[in-house]
């Protein structure tokens, strides 16, 4: 089979971490990223597979000028940061408030364990007061560990929430579920949205990957948010032979509950914690698009996803829906760029003329615009919030390969005719988006994606790094910015 | 049910065309797909429906962007 060079590019060795020149080729449908370390040889891996094809898959952007908090020394990822050669500043920045954690997950990139301590109050609230002069108005979003731990987290959201547009919540629902009151309290508080780790509708996934059944939990997180009008963005991480077959059946459940907002899928890394053997787990980009096409019988297209306008084109995708109260997704209608380049960005398939890089500040700016739109619930009618019983979810059907869209019947309040303000609201409560953001590690690091990262992990005192560097493990399990 | 949007003044607004004064009228909105109510200068002749500067770029805005990627 013929192989065809796409681009040059840098990587590091998996196994000591060093900077080496990589080659992305082209051979049949799959891309590979490959490179070769003097002292552990070569290394070879797809990176993405199939359609929509790697060549039409675009979307050049001008790299910014950072206002840089360290110096360039060793080169990209060594010195973040962030130093001066990084070209995107962050839509999104994580505060891990703990590294303490209630699960002990076969998989955790943050390696979390039962015994961390939690950051005082004070001191996060110093990292809130630096951090929204130096980025700007971005999301927030409160990690950990779990962060639902931390007995001050209400006064935090509090105070993150008079400083940022957003603030989101990463948990994995354990105490959403046992506590249902918290919900209250952290939407009372300012919180903007949930994003609840949630792998699949079924207890042998989460065995596998969290090591322990969660459903019940999950489900009752979700009630949980449901009652205090919080919105909930799924996030399962997804892997090969895992939960990749409930793809389809994931989505059906969010999009038959007005209080989930979407779903943003993540392929599995192998960075921090990684006890999981098996057969080759990873997934890319193109692969969980046909998925979700397969699965959905087609409600969810390949072309109708979008690469990013913040990060790096090949680090997430985007589709983005009016739902309907009978289930149906209308696909929000295409962007044009003054190239004439449709939803799959820009493409010598799609234009005659050169597409100009786009400007990095601003669409930083409107994804951070985007991601609010897309997940911030507003309130809603009461005739909203009263779906079947969430212990159905399990009934709905999960099936590898869908012939037709599941039908459904969304409580969503309609009359029959509406003001602009309703309209608006209605409008904004019928939003869903199918995201997915493809994290990297050492096996498949290419510093030009690194370069362009905006989601950032904020490190005492003052220092950014992009969250595929804090999470960077080599294969021996050492950590370039987590203390191992 | 109210349609109307405060803050909009028609006094001495005419239609360019017809020559006629505006005057309130209700309008059935269609966007792509979608559609909602709301009150408007119109001309009385012609038809023509002026959307005031603040409402474009201000709430009909926000209903381009829910609705499209922009």
């Amino acid at each position: 089979m013929r192989a065809e060079l796409l681009e040059k590019t840098l990587s590091l060795c998996p196994v000591c971490l060093k900077t080496l020149p990589a080659e992305i080729w082209e051979r049949g449908e799959d891309v590979w990223l490959h490179r070769v370390c003097p002292e552990h040889g070569p290394f070879s891996l797809v990176i993405w597979r199939g359609e929509p094809n790697f060549r039409t898959w675009k979307r050049p952007k001008e790299p910014l000028k950072v206002v840089a908090q360290t110096p360039k020394n060793l080169g990209c990822p060594f010195d973040c940061g962030l130093c001066p050669e990084h070209g995107q500043n962050p839509c999104t920045v994580l505060l891990e408030i703990t590294q303490r954690c209630d699960l002990n997950c076969p998989i955790c990139f943050a390696n979390s364990g039962a015994s961390e301590r939690f950051t005082p109050l004070a001191e996060l609230v110093d990292s809130l007061n630096w951090l929204r002069p130096n980025v700007g108005p971005v999301v927030l979003q409160i990690s950990g560990g779990e962060p639902t731990l931390h007995p001050n987290l209400p006064e935090l959201v509090a105070q993150a929430a008079k400083l940022f547009p957003a603030v989101q919540l990463n948990t994995n629902g354990l105490t959403l579920a046992q506590n249902p009151q918290l919900a209250q309290t952290l939407a009372d508080q300012g919180l903007s949205w949930v994003f609840l780790q949630f792998d699949g509708l079924d207890d042998q996934i989460y065995q596998i990957l969290r090591g322990r059944p969660l459903m019940k939990f999950k489900l009752a997180a979700i009630q949980a948010c449901q009652a205090a009008n919080l919105a909930v963005v799924l996030t399962p991480t997804v892997a090969k032979g895992v939960n990749d077959h409930q793809l389809g059946a994931l989505v059906d459940f969010a999009r038959a509950r007005p209080i989930i907002r979407g779903a943003h899928i993540q392929p599995m890394t192998q960075a921090g914690r990684y006890h999981l053997n098996g057969p080759n787990f990873r997934l890319t980009i193109p692969e969980i698009l046909r998925a979700l096409n397969e699965q959905t019988g087609g409600l969810i297209k390949p072309e109708q996803a979008f690469p990013p306008g913040c990060e790096h084109e090949r680090c997430s995708f985007h589709l983005r829906f009016r739902r309907l109260d009978d289930g149906s997704l209308i696909p929000r209608a295409p962007k044009a760029d003054d190239c004439g380049c449709g939803p799959l960005g820009c493409s010598p398939k799609t234009t005659t003329i050169a597409c100009p890089p786009e400007e990095t500040d601003g669409n930083r700016l409107k994804a951070v615009d985007i991601i609010i739109q897309s997940w911030k619930a507003d309130a809603a009618p009461a005739s909203d919030l009263c779906p079947e019983p969430l212990e159905k979810a399990q009934a709905h059907p999960v099936s590898l390969d869908r012939k037709k869209p599941l039908e459904l019947k969304i409580p969503m309040a309609k009359p029959k005719s509406l003001t602009l303000d309703d309209f608006l609201a209605q409008t904004k409560r019928e939003t869903f988006s199918v995201t997915g953001m493809a994290f990297q590690d050492a096996y498949n690091m290419d510093l030009a994606r690194l370069k362009g990262c905006c989601v950032h992990i904020y490190q005492a005192p003052h220092r950014l790094i992009p969250f595929c560097a804090m999470n960077l493990t080599s294969a021996n399990g050492q950590s370039l910015y987590r203390k191992n | 049910m109210d349609r109307k949007i405060p803050d909009i003044d028609i006094t001495g607004w005419i239609c360019h065309k017809c020559q006629s004064p505006l005057t309130m009228v209700q309008v059935n909105v269609t966007y792509m797909g979608a559609s909602f109510e709301v009150e408007l200068p119109s001309c009385a002749q012609c038809g023509l429906t002026m959307i005031p500067e603040f409402l474009a770029f201000g709430k009909m805005l926000d209903v381009e962007k829910l609705l499209e990627d922009k």
